[in-house]
């Protein structure tokens, strides 16, 4: 599957958190949920430089992303993106940063919750101004689709000492 | 620097803090290093015994399962305020004695864990 496939636009729209995994220099994996936006073919996502994705993607440009398209509900199967990230430190451009917002922040669930959390506002700008921001750039090169393992039936991972 | 120093903002908690996001997640995955990369993959949790053990689809599970070392992630939220997560780094081991099962499941010993929850953004105290 290309990362152009029709499922795959279908998952990048329909997703509002993407997992990404990347690795250091010295070889160890790290996983963080991140917010992104689709801009021709490239997903974005904008952090703090001081995170590990951000470090760890200037080390080694190789990233791994799943998708879950929660916004379309339950689903049993998720798609993998497999690319390389570029990593621009700085703000998003206004134009993206506009992305950002209508996914985010002015969507009906993102409004609801900036109203009720407005008090709180004040210190999201304290936060994001004790850090730099960059911008991460994926190009996926890669996607598959993965079986989700299903959470419906609990199983008993192990067996105990009953007779 | 005037009388009103203040604490940096964080959104760390300890993990204890988010019990029902650890025991129900909405959203589990795993990641670990391969010569081609990193690799994630959705997973099934099961804390029991003291013990936690990952399950992944048959179809998912790679080559040389399980690498010695991962990252497991569990998060939920969509909206800025409403995002948290654990991450626990730690190492995997075969599961023995399993019982039949539509998982293939591996137990996962974490020595290392950060938590965050944007709801409770909060100033640390400055001593």
């Amino acid at each position: 599957m290309t990362p152009d496939d029709p499922l795959v636009r279908h998952y990048l729209d329909q997703s509002m958190v993407m997992r990404l995994a990347t690795i250091s220099a010295r070889g160890n994996a790290s996983i963080t949920p991140l917010w992104f936006v689709v801009e021709h073919g490239r997903v974005l996502a904008s952090t703090s430089a001081a995170t590990l994705a951000a470090r760890n993607a200037e080390a080694d440009a190789r990233v791994t992303v799943l998708l879950d398209a929660e916004k379309a509900g339950h689903s049993e199967i998720v798609v993998r993106l497999s690319g390389t990230a570029e990593v621009h430190h700085g703000l998003p451009s206004a134009q993206v940063m506009a992305r950002f917002a209508a996914k985010y922040y002015l969507a009906p669930g993102g409004l609801r919750s900036e109203i009720g959390h407005a008090r709180q506002r004040p210190l999201r700008t304290r936060y994001y101004a004790q850090s730099d921001a960059v911008l991460l750039a994926i190009e996926p090169t890669e996607a598959e689709l993965v079986p989700l393992p299903s959470p419906a039936a609990p199983e008993e991972p192990y067996r105990t000492d009953q007779q | 620097m005037g009388p009103e120093q203040s604490g940096r903002v964080t959104q760390r908690v300890a993990a204890e803090d988010l019990t029902h996001l650890d025991d129900d997640p909405p959203r589990a995955a795993i990641a670990f290093a391969t010569d081609a990369g990193p690799e994630c993959l959705p997973v099934v949790i099961r804390h029991a015994d003291g013990e936690t053990h990952v399950g992944l689809h048959p179809a998912s599970v790679p080559p040389d399962w399980p690498p010695a070392r991962a990252v497991l992630l569990v998060d939920d939220g969509r909206y800025w305020f409403e995002l948290r997560a654990i991450v626990r780094r730690g190492t995997l081991e075969p599961t023995t004695g399993s019982e039949p099962s539509t998982l293939t499941w591996t137990r996962f010993a974490p020595h290392h864990e950060v938590a965050w929850d944007y709801g409770t953004l909060h100033e640390e105290p400055t001593e």
